[in-house]
């Protein structure tokens, strides 16, 4: 009989394995052939869905929640860094929502990267992807749980630069890393916070410290932590500008398996900090509003992508609501269920042209386009047009974010520069 | 202003420059051998002796009095260690180098050749200066003085790791994450011993990252002219090999998991957060924007509309692309197993 | 308005208009020559001019050029003859000389930008580009939505001009970096109360140092080439747009708004750099996709004779096995598509007994055509033909409860799935549909990705079980439709243009060709080019039923064209992408023939099969890449594939379309027939000997050749520069507006084809071949104003096959001459087979793998 550990094991090895010679023939400059790398990535989907069935098979007929210790990678001082996993009900449905998109994904991938030159880069992007998902989404206490979120955003920012030619996608995804690492310095804070303030790091201890006084500072913060790759306010102008990479990248990032991780994170560590306000109402307010404005942003979008981006992102804020309100299994179908609409929409966003063409509706005397009736009767088209100009733009969100926060950064420390250069002129002035 | 670059000594094949070069990297072993206070302070000062030399052959004929002053400071502390605290403390900030002090250092990049001065930064002897003087005189600053060394510490950190945002240049954006890093080493090396455990692990990351990205920089520099960090030159193909170990090099270094860098600032804040949460959150900030700089030079040599590729003028020596990557998967595999290069201390 | 009452503007507009790229919106594509505007100029000098605009390559690069001569697709002997002819501009050069000194051939000097931007340094004139990408893609996307938005534009309603005043009014000040500039430039002609025209020109004078504003207006617009063709085409041409024609677009507002945010942007990069316009405009700006032209049309022109060549030597041998000379037991009229070419030597396979013609894909059937549950008529013609009547298809008696049940289904369809597409995009209705329709559209995500054709074969069979398909026909003698003697006029003259009046078998097979693709934004571009991408089987299904009818039988028969009592003509389609044979209008078909046309179907089935394994043979995830030779069990594998290729999401490349096109032959098939083409030549059928006054010829060519040209300088552009002249690779497309392709989120709109779409291609310009005296043929290409710019220009090589004795010529500029006079390397018959391998080498054109 194979315990649940070494499944798990297996399973993370399996994962591991193909990104590792993947990486490693990259690294070395000896590419696989297109075939190979392909086959890699398939065999590791495939792997990950049989283990993924047995597990949730395993977790269905076992007595519930398992938590697996494995040995710590680094022991010192008082402090370690133990990998746990945890099998439990919400775990195993992110894990076989991974399952589920990411053969797709591969499959749908094949003949999409079929001679595209950097193909074994998307390769190993999207299998290393595959293996931080399921950190994440098995972790058992914040460190493993962060590894994997780090690798997300490194997986997704390196594909939106996937096609290195184009300037835009570069910029764009120089920005997106900049919104990652912002939350991404949060959820350190707050990691280093739980390992200083809390007993233990383990999600299954959660529930015992919620009475902690640091619980309700450090759930804020884990909020504040998942804007970030949930697009939400005011981390939300990346998420359009990621729309730079293929599609099949914007599917399963974009539109499923990492823009939900947001959410799931709140639904993971929601024992933590569930009584408390503070937490609550700012994952609540986030939530409305980010609803509001990608709804009105994405309604003007005349793009296939970004309007699916938009639309996502809005559906996501009501996901934020629903958790700040306490109905977490609502949330939790939701997710799932977003997430497999977008990946279909983002799929098959290059059939636009060919279903408006086929659908005997489109240019007969119907109305093809559902005008903001209500909206228009309400506000008058004066105030609707202003609206939707803002919206057309994003309510300048990015110019605000550039403007409030990026300029004056990069100016301090171009004044610095030009200090120390006025401060060395003075000894050496002959340099200048 | 930066213009005084590539002198006759960073010609390739120079013998004098290869000797010397070799001279100063044996020194900088050394001092890390060394651990009685007098025989660190006798390396530092052949170390910084040194650099004065080479600043001396370099083409502006001036001692670099900044670098004077630094070294000397750090001589000091080491041979009298009963001086007053400000006094122990200011020695401690010049001779580490750390902003606002690090202008000596600034002054010696100005008047070394770059291999050189990259020699300096890499063998983080700062970082050396401080693990020694700890060791030896572990009662020698009060914890109030402590506490005050951290924040400047901090405060050099966030400074470097802005300056990387804002500079041009490409082996300066990467000195300035260096130097961002090694405020961090040197705030572990302070901590006495526990903090050591993990500085030591990011000192190897450091110094090993370090190196190599400094010598792909060089590298790029000898094959393709000078680079600006500003614009986009879409190196990729053109240099293949440099591009795949810088970007999986720059990414290990600015502490992605599964290079050595990630377990060793997740220790060190761990050790930091108990001496102070305001320290913890700058060192953190500084992280994340050592990423971002490292990032921003990585797109802009390597990616970019290639209208016209360039053509190098001599390919990469395979010796020298080997040592990368040994040096590259060295960096992996610690990073997966780090409990390699630290001691299962209670 | 005469003259002097034009205004400047306008006049700079009448002289760019025609220079945009000519592009519809993806919707209604159809092939052309990116440059028809510039046919009446040499090519050389026309690439030129377009190269300096479109900022993009005319020719294939250097190292392309040096790779195909290492792997001998282009001779030594050709190289060496053209630098031999070129002697006098290059002096006493050899092979080895070219090749080792660069510059030799280099004779044409970059030209050089107009605008201010390009002399930026390289990484400000990027950003230049992208910040005017930044402010003006979402406003002109926007304003042309035809119905991506939910929420349809208040701006449409408006000017394009005053749509991008309101937009600028409503953005606060610190909205983007240059805003200033943009509104101290907008009040300088406020103040001074210019119109749009005065605007125009105070910009133009402003920004043209050289004083010509014309030029400086035409490279102005193509700094966003895409959108400003496409804004000129919906001005010119409003019913190309898909679903609503913006009535107040014009292309006068567009360069208004281009030259105002370009100047403010060049004024806003200026104080930046502290200089001033004039010290800027000292540097030099050389167009880097304008350099070494000379060079390269000398490399083009010895590909061209490269392939030439052998081409004809190959035509001269003629086919290895002599024709069998027994009755055909059926005839086919086949679209003259390049694709179809492989479908037609499988056709006529030795003991097939079937003879096949080759005709305009369209069969004289110029009409819009209403199918049953769509909304808008298609046009089932050439594009260069406007549709002459609208026809409809129409239930046969009886049928009429099933229309309209499968109507009322269909429209039930189509409002829920508009539905689902808008309010999925909304918040609250969002909510609903995403919990209601997202865990059943795992549903469809899985399967439809594992089992593309299965699933797709799955809903058709359950959609036609529950709506079954009523029987119809086409309503041709509606009141609007064709009389009698129309009829009977297309008929003959389809017939006797291909020459197929006498011998006829009982069965004619009148086959029209469309192409099935999936999430393919460029579909239109694999339908019949001659039916406006469409596919053609309404245009079969009404020749078939023209051709069968007995009133025009009759009155054909008074003109001399007797069509015996026993012979029907059987409507088919075939799937170029699939494969797959449609018989249509079985309903019509006499019963008592029922065995005879399902022996014509097994055989068209057999040859498409055929055809699926040929062209399998250069599918590289396919199960039988690289083999000549398909075994039986591999062709039932080979047929899966290309079915789920034509309905797989993911694939990009669901049939290679035209790709290696290179030439076309108008004549009789006997020439060509059992001869192996590789898909590389359209066949039109025509018969000089039946037409001794040359007055079928007109018809012939002038329906194909252009065509032809079309085809092959859309495949030519988009190949040799994919990112100038071509829509980059399919991955990073995003759909816009209903009417075109963006990459990414903001960029330009993106022309021409895919590079997926043409990465087979070999850019060639095409070889016409036309078998006909050379009288006539004189007086046809000297009497047609388009041919005659073709073939003065060098757009397309002309050459002749000699009625009589099959002699094989070429056109020199003056006369024909004998064509190994034309191409003295191949003065020598060469040797056999292996002078063939590298035109029809279905390996060397592969492309080496991807690099990772």
């Amino acid at each position: 009989m194979i315990t649940l550990e070494t499944l798990l094991v297996g399973g993370l090895a399996a994962a591991f394995l193909p990104c590792a010679a993947m990486g490693l023939s990259l690294l070395l400059g000896v590419p696989m052939s297109e075939r190979r790398s392909q086959q890699s990535a398939h065999a590791q989907a495939v792997v990950l869905l049989v283990v993924a069935a047995t597990l949730i098979t395993a977790h269905v007929t076992g007595e519930g929640p398992r938590e697996l210790r494995l040995a710590p990678l680094i022991e010192a001082h008082g402090y370690a860094w133990t990998p746990v996993f945890l099998l439990d009900r919400l775990s195993l449905a992110y894990v076989a929502l991974v399952a589920l998109v990411h053969p797709v994904v591969v499959r749908f991938s094949i003949p999409a990267f079929h001679r595209e030159s950097g193909a074994q880069r998307y390769w190993f992007l999207v299998s290393l992807l595959a293996l931080s998902l399921w950190l994440v989404s098995l972790a058992g206490n914040i460190d493993v749980l962060f590894v994997g979120w780090e690798l997300v955003g490194v997986c997704s920012v390196s594909l939106i630069a996937f096609f290195r030619h184009n300037l835009r996608s570069t910029e764009n995804s120089l920005r997106t890393l900049v919104y990652y690492r912002a939350c991404d310095a949060v959820m350190l804070f707050a990691t280093v916070w739980i390992h200083h303030e809390l007993p233990s790091a383990d999600f299954t201890q959660f529930a015992s410290a919620s009475s902690s006084k640091a619980a309700a500072a450090i759930g804020t913060l884990l909020v504040l932590s998942s804007l970030a790759k949930s697009a939400q306010l005011p981390m939300s102008p990346w998420l359009h500008r990621a729309m730079e990479g293929p599609a099949t990248s914007s599917a399963i990032f974009y539109g499923a398996l990492s823009v939900h991780l947001g959410p799931w994170l709140l639904l993971r560590t929601e024992p933590l900090w569930g009584e408390h306000l503070l937490p609550r109402a700012a994952c609540g307010a986030i939530g409305v509003s980010t609803a509001v404005y990608a709804s009105l942003v994405g309604r003007t979008r005349p793009d296939a992508k970004t309007a699916i981006a938009y639309a996502a992102m809005a559906q996501l804020g009501v996901i934020y609501v629903e958790i700040a309100l306490g109905f977490e299994r609502l949330a939790l179908v939701h997710l799932w269920a977003h997430a497999g609409l977008r990946t279909w929409q983002f799929l098959r966003s290059s059939s636009l042209i060919q279903d408006f063409q086929a659908n005997p509706l489109v240019g007969a005397d119907v109305r093809l386009r559902t005008r903001a009736g209500l909206w228009r009767g309400l506000v008058g088209p004066e105030l609707e047009r202003r609206v939707y100009l803002a919206a057309m733009r994003g309510f300048w969100l990015d110019a605000v974010h550039w403007r409030s926060v990026a300029r004056p950064t990069l100016a301090l420390f171009a004044w610095v520069q030009r200090m120390e250069e006025r401060a060395l002129g003075a000894v050496r002035r002959e340099e200048r | 202003m930066q213009t005084r670059v590539g002198t006759e000594l960073d010609a390739p094949g120079d013998p004098r420059a290869r000797v010397a070069l070799a001279i100063g990297a044996v020194l900088a072993a050394v001092l890390w051998m060394l651990n009685e206070p007098l025989e660190l302070a006798a390396a530092w000062l052949a170390f910084g002796a040194w650099t004065v030399w080479r600043a001396r052959a370099s083409a502006t004929p001036r001692l670099p009095l900044l670098a004077l002053v630094g070294g000397a400071s750090g001589g000091v502390v080491l041979l009298a260690p009963h001086l007053p605290q400000w006094a122990l403390a200011g020695c401690l900030v010049i001779g580490a180098g750390v902003a606002p002090a690090h202008l000596w250092l600034e002054s010696l990049r100005r008047s070394l050749a770059r291999d050189e001065f990259a020699l300096v930064l890499v063998a983080q002897p700062f970082a050396a200066l401080l693990h020694g003087f700890v060791h030896a005189y572990p009662d020698a600053l009060e914890p109030q003085t402590l506490a005050v060394l951290q924040r400047v510490f901090v405060a050099s950190a966030l400074i470097h790791a802005g300056l990387a945002l804002v500079r041009r240049e490409p082996e300066r954006v990467l000195g300035a994450v260096i130097q961002s890093q090694s405020a961090l080493v040197i705030a572990g090396a302070a901590a006495g011993e526990t903090g050591w455990e993990a500085a030591r692990m990011l000192l190897a990351s450091t110094m090993g990252s370090g190196l190599v990205l400094t010598s792909i920089a060089s590298e790029l520099r000898r094959r393709f002219g000078a680079l600006d960090a500003a614009s986009h030159h879409a190196l990729a193909e053109a240099a293949p090999k440099l591009h795949r170990l810088f970007v999986v090099c720059g990414w290990t270094f600015v502490g992605l998991p599964g290079g050595l860098a990630f377990f060793a600032e997740d220790l060190l804040f761990h050790a930091l957060v108990d001496q102070s949460v305001g320290a913890t959150v700058g060192f953190i900030v500084a992280a994340g924007f050592n990423a971002i700089a490292f990032y921003r030079l990585y797109l802009a040599l390597f990616t970019g509309p290639a209208v016209h590729p360039p053509h190098p003028t001599s390919a990469t020596a395979s010796w020298k692309i080997a040592g990368l990557t040994l040096a590259v998967l060295a960096l992996l595999v610690l990073g997966l197993l780090p409990s390699l290069l630290v001691s299962h201390g209670g | 308005m005469d003259a002097t009452q034009t205004s400047l503007a306008e006049q700079w507009l009448a002289y760019c208009r025609p220079r945009l790229p000519l592009q519809n919106p993806l919707w209604a594509f159809v092939h052309n020559n990116i440059l028809m505007q510039f046919e009446e100029r040499p090519f050389l000098e026309a690439v030129r001019e377009a190269a300096a605009l479109y900022r993009a390559r005319p020719f294939e690069s250097e190292a392309f050029y040096r790779s195909e001569l290492a792997r001998g697709r282009i001779r030594r002997e050709c190289l060496d003859e053209v630098l031999a002819r070129h002697r006098a501009k290059l002096g006493e050069v050899d092979v080895e000389g070219f090749l080792s000194r660069p510059s030799i051939g280099d004779t044409l000097a970059p030209l050089e930008h107009r605008r201010l931007a390009p002399r930026l340094a390289r990484e400000l004139a990027q950003r230049h580009q992208r910040r005017l990408e930044d402010l003006l893609v979402p406003l002109i996307a926007a304003y042309l939505d035809q119905g991506l938005a939910a929420w349809s534009s208040p701006l449409a309603e408006m000017t394009l001009w005053d749509a991008f005043r309101a937009s600028l009014a409503t953005a606060p000040s610190w909205s983007f970096d240059w805003r200033a500039q943009l509104v101290r430039r907008l009040q300088t002609h406020d103040s001074a109360a210019r119109d749009l025209d005065a605007l125009i020109e105070a910009e133009a004078r402003e920004g043209a140092h050289d004083a010509d504003g014309a030029a400086y207006c035409l490279e102005t617009l193509f700094v966003l080439k895409g959108w400003s063709g496409l804004v000129w085409r919906l001005e010119s041409e409003p019913a190309v747009a898909p679903v609503r024609a913006p009535a107040n677009l014009r292309l006068r507002d567009w360069l208004a708004i281009l030259l105002v945010t370009q100047h403010a942007l060049d004024d806003a990069l200026l104080e930046e750099l502290g200089l001033t316009r004039a010290e800027l405009l000292q540097r030099p700006a050389p167009i880097e996709a304008t350099r070494g032209l000379a060079r390269l049309a000398l490399w083009q022109e010895a590909y061209e004779r490269s392939f030439v060549g052998p081409f004809l030597e190959h035509l001269e041998r003629g086919p290895r096995e002599p024709v069998e000379s027994a009755p055909p037991r059926y005839q086919a009229l086949v679209c003259m598509d390049d694709r179809e070419e492989s479908f037609r030597r499988a056709l006529e396979a030795p003991g097939g007994g079937c003879e096949s013609f080759g005709v305009v894909g369209f069969f004289g059937v110029d009409m819009r055509f209403e199918r049953v549950g769509a909304a808008l008529a298609t046009c089932q013609c050439p594009p260069i033909i406007t549709p002459s009547r609208t026809l409809r298809e129409t239930p046969l008696d009886g049928e009429g409860a099933a229309l309209e049940r499968l109507q009322q289904a269909g429209r039930a369809g189509a409002t829920a799935s508009l539905a689902a597409y808008y309010h999925s995009r909304s918040l609250l209705r969002g909510v609903a549909v995403s919990l209601g329709l997202g865990l059943a559209s795992f549903v469809p995500l899985v399967f439809k990705t594992l089992l593309p054709s299965r699933i797709e074969r799955w809903r058709e069979l359950v959609l036609r079980t529950a709506f079954p398909r009523p029987r119809t026909r086409i309503a041709l003698e509606a009141a609007d439709g064709y009389s009698v003697q129309e009829q009977a006029n297309i008929v003959e003259s389809v017939l006797r243009t291909c020459g197929l009046t006498q011998g006829f078998a009982a069965l004619v097979a009148v086959i029209a060709h469309g192409s099935t693709s999936s999430n393919n934004p460029f579909r239109q571009a694999y339908g019949c080019g001659a039916c406006s991408g469409n596919s053609g089987a309404p245009n079969a299904r009404a020749f078939a039923a023209m051709a069968n009818s007995r009133e025009v039988r009759a009155l054909l028969e008074k003109r001399g064209l007797v069509l015996p009592e026993q012979v029907l003509f059987a409507p088919c389609l075939h799937d170029t992408a699939l494969d797959r044979i449609e018989m249509l209008d079985r309903h019509s078909w006499p019963a008592e023939r029922a065995l005879e046309l399902e022996q014509l179907r097994a055989s068209l089935f057999a040859a498409a099969r055929a055809n699926a394994c040929e062209r399998a043979a250069r599918f590289e995830q396919g199960p039988v890449y690289g083999l000549r030779q398909v075994s039986a069990a591999d062709a039932e594998a080979v047929a899966q594939h290309v079915q789920d290729r034509g309905h797989d999401l993911a694939q990009p490349r669901p049939e290679y379309g035209h790709n290696r096109v290179a030439a076309c032959i108008v004549g009789r098939r006997e020439r060509t027939r059992g001869l192996f083409l590789d898909r590389r030549c359209f066949l039109v059928s025509y018969d000089p000997t039946q037409d001794p006054n040359g007055e079928q010829l007109p018809a012939a060519v002038l329906g194909s050749v252009p065509v032809a040209v079309n085809i092959a300088m859309d495949y030519y552009f988009s190949r040799v520069d994919p990112e100038g002249f071509g829509a980059g690779s399919k991955l990073p497309l995003n759909v816009v507006s209903l009417l075109g392709v963006i990459t990414g989120s903001k960029s330009d709109l993106r022309i021409g084809l895919a590079r997926q779409m043409v990465e087979l291609h070999e850019p060639l310009r095409v070889l016409v071949l036309l078998e006909a005296r050379a009288e006539h043929v004189s007086r046809l290409v000297k009497g047609h104003a388009r041919l005659s710019r073709l073939v003065r220009g060098g757009w397309m090589q002309l050459g002749r096959i000699d009625p009589d004795t099959h002699a094989l010529e070429l056109w020199n500029g003056a006369e024909f001459e004998p064509w190994r006079d034309a191409l003295p390397e191949f003065a020598e018959p060469g040797g056999g087979a292996s002078a063939l391998a590298s035109i029809f080498d279905s390996a060397a054109d592969r492309l080496a793998p991807a690099l990772p």
